[in-house]
């Protein structure tokens, strides 16, 4: 009799996944779906979209995604920022200054960099030059 | 058909996050300040350059070959350029203001009479700008041109001037500022270390009385910078002898601020050596 039972029972080799054929496939939308709240998922239910339009939708929003992922990464930084990662200032690359916690070290600190102030002034403005403007207008 | 409606949903999601975020981007970026207004004038100015080539070309070949065409081009083109100029000096006098604004050594008293001069005179270009009509004719143009002519040479050139001769004795009075600030710090230093013992008022009694001394005369030479500008706004003198007037005692402040930094800078020195 016990042999009878054992036959009818398949043999399960060590090492191999036990595969349930009748369970039903596990679908990851059809997960998400479930999670979703009843009125969207009314919504979502109602929807009819022609099977064309979903692939090049989703590329589209797949591409949105990554762009704004690049831009956030690569991006170009605020002015904060630019501040944070500007290059050593003439300050920390004086040899002069012996501890940044003296305060007299801190003092000299900033007087260097009132001295680079002092070199860097343009009275004539340069920048804001006025416009060379032609008022010679008559033929 | 259910996993492509999740696909709408998230792409929907996407294109909202990513309208949100461009629009919050322009946002953050359109903050008008002075380098966005430097950006505007080096755009105008562009503009103008491009207009008046373009004017003369028309001018040129009218010129050349006196046809009714030749001339319509030539008069559209001027009412192009003459309104590109206006504009030029609606965007840079705009400018001169915003770095005004910025700059911190400028008195309140200071900033609020100039900007009073630089907003009549942009007021003034605005009104201009909107006489010029599609339709003038070639001598109605010139006047209009001769109008704003007179109005750059009576009242704007000044303004100008006196406003770049502002933002430089501005830019040296916060650097002056930020050195007597640091003056006070050492005489702090000073007059603790010889309650200590650790130093001896001598020599620094006599160094600073130096340094008081360039404090003064940096004071008076922004005094007498401030008088000379002045002079702009008179008839005896040229806006252009006026403002290099002026410049030439600015630059002498210079040297002053030079040597005034050079003797804090010393005086720190000497307080280590003998500590």
């Amino acid at each position: 009799m016990n042999e009878e039972i054992n036959q009818n029972i398949p043999v399960i080799e060590q090492g191999t996944p036990i595969v349930d054929p009748t369970a039903p496939k596990v679908n990851l939308m059809g997960k998400i779906k479930d999670k979703l709240p009843k009125g969207v998922r009314d919504f979502l239910t109602r929807i009819k979209l022609p099977k064309k339009l979903v692939l090049p939708l989703a590329i589209a929003g797949g591409l949105i995604l990554l762009t704004i992922i690049i831009g956030l990464i690569f991006g170009s930084p605020d002015i904060k920022n630019t501040i944070d990662k500007s290059s050593p200032t003439p300050i920390a690359q004086d040899k002069e200054i012996i501890s940044k916690d003296d305060p007299i070290s801190q003092s000299e600190a900033r007087l260097i960099n009132l001295r680079n102030q002092i070199n860097n002034l343009d009275l004539k403005q340069s920048r804001l030059t006025p416009p060379t403007l032609n008022f010679n207008v008559k033929f | 058909m259910t996993k492509y409606k999740v696909f709408l949903l998230l792409s929907s999601l996407i294109v909202f996050l990513s309208t949100a975020y461009s629009v919050l981007s322009t946002a953050s970026a359109q903050t008008f300040d002075a380098e966005k207004a430097y950006l505007d004038y080096q755009f105008s100015l562009t503009t103008y350059d491009k207009s008046f080539t373009e004017y003369q070309d028309a001018r040129d070949f009218y010129l050349k070959s006196q046809t009714l065409t030749l001339k319509e081009d030539a008069r559209i083109k001027t009412v192009k350029m003459l309104e590109s100029r206006d504009q030029l000096e609606i965007v840079y006098l705009t400018a001169l203001r915003m770095k005004i604004l910025e700059t911190k050594g400028i008195s309140n008293d200071d900033k609020n009479r100039i900007f009073g001069n630089i907003d009549s005179e942009v007021e003034y270009y605005k009104k201009h700008i909107e006489n010029y009509k599609d339709d003038d004719s070639l001598e109605n143009l010139f006047n209009k041109n001769g109008e704003a002519e007179s109005r750059y040479k009576s009242n704007t050139s000044p303004i100008i001037y006196e406003s770049l001769f502002l933002i430089s004795l501005g830019e040296q009075i916060g650097i002056r500022n930020d050195n007597e600030l640091e003056y006070g710090t050492i005489k702090d230093f000073i007059n603790s270390g010889v309650a200590s013992g650790k130093l001896q008022m001598n020599p620094f009694n006599r160094w600073l009385g130096d340094i008081d001394s360039v404090i003064e005369s940096l004071k008076k030479n922004e005094s007498l910078a401030s008088t000379q500008i002045q002079n702009i706004h008179g008839q005896f003198y040229s806006v252009s002898s006026s403002y290099q007037k002026a410049l030439d005692t600015l630059t002498v402040s210079s040297k002053l601020l030079t040597q005034l930094n050079g003797f804090l800078i010393e005086v720190l020195t000497s307080i280590k050596n003998q500590q």
